[in-house]
């Protein structure tokens, strides 16, 4: 029996049995550099699992620049489609010497008919090819039937209860403040519902007038669930009822009510119930319950196939939101207009989708007098704890003094920091670029960072300096431009997405882009004429693989270190910028392959413009 | 006509020593009305047979385990392999054995016969057979075959550790020591398949290893 390695997908889904059977049966080819192994057309006869070499899958009916489709490395397979449609699609090259295990088609077939999970794996790697890795997100069936399975007591909402006697106007000023679209009147002992067009209705079609009590136009006949009942039900007994609400009653009393959009969006991506939450809140436990949920909601919206882009749009927007309550409960009313909180890092340019710490500072009018600003920021800091942002290590945060100054004094330090251009200034420099106002008066940061790129922008040594960092890393691609397997896997942070931030954070200094995110800078760049457009998109899109592929590390570290202790979450946090080439499908590694590459291209782009050459 | 017959059928003759040489045509002549007279062909194909022995002997007699695969310049049949472990039955399980059965992951021993020799011989045909020192390993074999069938492997035998170091002088002409199975395969970026712990596997590294320094050869003429 020939000693070959079938401890990978598919071979798996055999028993031993099987494996023996294609240890007996598979043969060992050669296959010289550039030749043709399955020609377009070619009716396959084998399958091809790689046991050295690497072979390209070219389309041979595309142009030469984008023919290549796909690329397989060893212990890939390859054939099997051909096999099950019967002949080739596309044409396959030995792009260096390869030495391929053979496994006859009769042999394949057997296989197939009897392990159907291990035929499944075929069929089902053939619908994967043809959709792209966006779109294949959305089979995450898995993460669905989670919603499915949701009961009613996780979606529904405190009730609003109120007299039958109470009249029309105090009704809506309840409606309006607790942001809600109904009510429920409660009439001796019986419950009755009155919506906001039940209101509008009574108010203009029929006779009332704002002082009407609200039993004569409330309805009384409700559809009630329990609340362990599920999710799905409700929404087909709002269906079959042609009602947008119901009364969840326990026991039958009442605790809760259940409207059709926040079914709707719970089954979307509950993005309308967190944003929900996030405005309703009074407290700050209402708030910290708000911001856990925005794990839950990346989740919901990856599963779902949202372009990343917009997900991380619609964390920012949510993020600020949270931030900015956060402001209103621990900063006087007196002071909000005469300073401004600002965020950077990663959560000013809108790209933090998990939260990993808290980068922020405060920036105060010349004039202003405020006593115990220390005590304030140190409740803010806080504050922003207890609602899940961890502390900053680098302790850029409003608790220290130094994060903490007036327009003139911020001015001072960036000229200070423009002089000295040392390590040291040169990331308080990035990190002011990236800062971006969530709260308070944000004109106060409008005119620091017109000082930064006063200061800054022609400086034509300084730029030098501060572009040098982007090629502190080198690129995880070998000399022959295939990427690099380490075992523990290659620093994505560092490889891939901290060169584009930071040099397209340099081009946005020379130009004076005023955007904070890397694909807003990109776009304006693009439009500036500074950036090819073309190659402007490719580096947006590559940042967002990179981008996309350390999210799915950092969710499914979430969930395994829920419980565990602290050194051990910090070490999942480390291992989430890692990401271990051999367990990528080929395409994400073809992916990932291009995208390094546009990297470097990048970086040799920064060192020709930057005169990074020789330093 | 004949005189390229002549010459391609007595080719395989001018390898080897000249007792080798002796021997085989009077095995050839001694089985001409036999059933494997056919064995002594001069072969025309493209197919070629890797053979690997391993021998440890044992207080009664050696243990031998084979195994041959067919392969032609781009195809290496492991599926149709022949693999045979040849010894006396009922043997004590000792040591020596033990480590035998570790190395090679050849299967039951099977005491030997006319029948299973005859499967063999027939199995490697009057390809070329292809081997790593096979003129010293394949002593015992041919011990075994002239007991029972009456000769020798007749066929034209290729050693691949001799291409090998003729291979290396070319390429470094002052290295003269000897190297090893595993150095040899490393020298020449082939694979090892498992070379180490089975007569199958070093079988075929050592097709793969013949493959590559044809093509070695082809380059640098």
């Amino acid at each position: 029996m020939v000693d070959v390695d079938l401890s990978q997908l598919p071979f798996t889904l055999l028993d031993d049995e099987g494996r023996d059977h294609i240890r007996r049966g598979i043969d060992l080819a050669y296959f010289d550099r550039d030749e043709i192994i399955l020609e377009t057309g070619q009716v396959g006869e084998f399958v091809f699992l790689i046991h050295k070499g690497e072979v390209a899958e070219i389309d041979a009916s595309l142009p030469s620049s984008t023919s290549r489709i796909g690329h397989y490395t060893p212990g890939d397979i390859f054939g099997a489609i051909s096999i099950l449609n019967g002949k080739s699609r596309y044409r396959f090259k030995a792009e260096q010497e390869c030495l391929c295990y053979l496994l006859p088609k009769a042999l394949f077939q057997q296989l197939c008919s009897r392990y159907p999970t291990f035929s499944d794996f075929f069929r089902q790697s053939l619908t994967h090819k043809a959709r792209l890795l966006t779109e294949k997100r959305a089979e995450g069936g898995v993460a669905m039937a989670g919603f499915m399975l949701a009961k009613v007591s996780e979606c529904m909402r405190e009730p609003l209860l109120v007299a039958a006697s109470t009249d029309i106007a105090s009704a809506v000023k309840q409606l309006n403040d607790s942001h809600a679209d109904s009510l429920l009147v409660d009439t001796q002992g019986t419950l009755g519902m009155v919506t906001k067009t039940d209101l509008l209705n009574g108010l203009v079609l029929g006779s009332c007038d704002v002082t009407s009590p609200l039993d004569e136009i409330a309805h009384f006949n409700l559809v009630t669930v329990e609340p362990d009942q599920y999710l799905f039900e409700v929404l087909v007994l709002m269906t079959r009822h042609k009602v947008a609400r119901v009364v969840v009653m326990e026991n039958s009393v009442l605790s809760g009510v259940v409207e059709l959009t926040d079914v709707l969006s719970y089954f979307s991506s509950r993005s309308f119930v967190v944003t929900l939450q996030v405005e309703q809140a009074t407290s700050l436990e209402a708030l910290a319950a708000a911001s856990q949920r925005t794990p839950e909601l990346v989740k919901a919206l990856m599963t779902q196939g949202v372009k990343l882009r917009f997900a991380m749009d619609l964390l920012a927007a949510l993020n600020g939101r949270i931030m900015s309550k956060a402001w209103e409960f621990t900063v006087g009313e007196g002071y909000r207009q005469h300073s401004c909180m600002m965020v950077m890092g990663s959560e000013g340019r809108g790209e933090q989708i998990l939260k990993t710490d808290q980068d922020n500072g405060l920036i105060l009018a010349d004039d202003v007098q405020w006593p115990d600003l220390s005590a304030d920021m140190k409740k803010l800091t806080n504050t922003l704890v207890q609602l899940g942002y961890p502390p900053c290590p680098g302790n850029i945060m409003v608790s220290n003094a130094e994060w903490v100054g007036t327009v003139s004094q911020w001015k001072a330090s960036i000229a200070k920091w423009a002089r000295e251009r040392d390590g040291d200034s040169l990331m308080k420099l990035a990190i002011m670029l990236d800062a971006h106002a969530v709260a308070g008066n944000p004109s106060l940061l409008e005119s620091v960072r017109e000082e930064l790129f006063a200061r800054c922008s022609d400086d034509e040594l300084l730029l030098s300096y501060f572009a040098r960092t982007a090629l502190r890393f080198s690129t995880p691609l070998t000399l022959f431009g295939s990427l690099k397997k380490p075992q523990h896997g290659i620093d994505i942070k560092k490889g891939g997405i901290f060169p584009i931030v930071h040099g397209v954070r340099t081009m946005a200094l020379e130009r004076r882009i005023k955007a904070t995110s890397t694909l807003d800078r990109l776009d304006a760049l693009a439009s500036d004429g500074r950036l090819d457009r073309r190659f402007a998109d490719d580096l947006g899109e590559a940042l967002s693989l990179f981008a996309e592929l350390r999210l799915k590390q950092q969710l499914d570290a979430l969930e395994v270190e829920s419980g565990q202790g602290v050194d051990q979450q910090a070490q999942a946090a480390s291992r989430a910028n890692r990401v271990v080439v051999q367990t990528l499908s080929s395409l994400e590694r073809d992916l990932l392959r291009e995208a390094l590459h546009i990297v470097k291209d990048f970086k040799q782009r920064l060192s020709h413009r930057y005169h990074l050459e020789y330093s | 006509m004949s005189g390229i017959w002549l010459l391609d059928r007595h080719v395989a003759l001018f390898s080897g020593s000249l007792r080798t040489l002796l021997r085989r045509e009077s095995d050839r002549r001694r089985c001409a009305d036999s059933p494997y007279a056919w064995l002594f062909q001069p072969y025309m194909g493209e197919e070629l047979v890797a053979l690997t022995c391993h021998v440890t002997p044992t207080v009664s007699s050696p243990v031998i385990s084979l195994a041959a695969i067919v392969f032609n310049q781009q195809r290496i049949l492991t599926s149709q392999a022949f693999v045979l472990s040849l010894g006396a039955a009922g043997q004590a399980d000792n040591a020596s054995l033990r480590r035998h059965r570790l190395l090679c992951q050849a299967g039951e021993i099977t005491p030997p016969s006319s029948g299973n020799l005859s499967a063999l011989v027939e199995f490697i045909g009057n390809r070329p057979v292809v081997g790593w020192q096979l003129d010293q390993r394949i002593g015992a074999l041919n011990a075994l075959l002239s007991a029972r069938l009456n000769f020798e492997l007749p066929n034209a035998q290729v050693d691949v550790a001799k291409l090998h170091q003729r291979q290396l002088r070319r390429v470094h002409p002052e290295v003269d020591a000897p190297s090893s199975f595993a150095q040899a395969l490393a020298c020449w970026q082939v694979p090892a398949m498992g070379a180490t712990h089975s007569v199958l596997g070093e079988a075929t590294a050592s097709a793969l290893l013949y493959m590559r320094l044809q093509r070695v050869m082809a380059e640098a003429v």
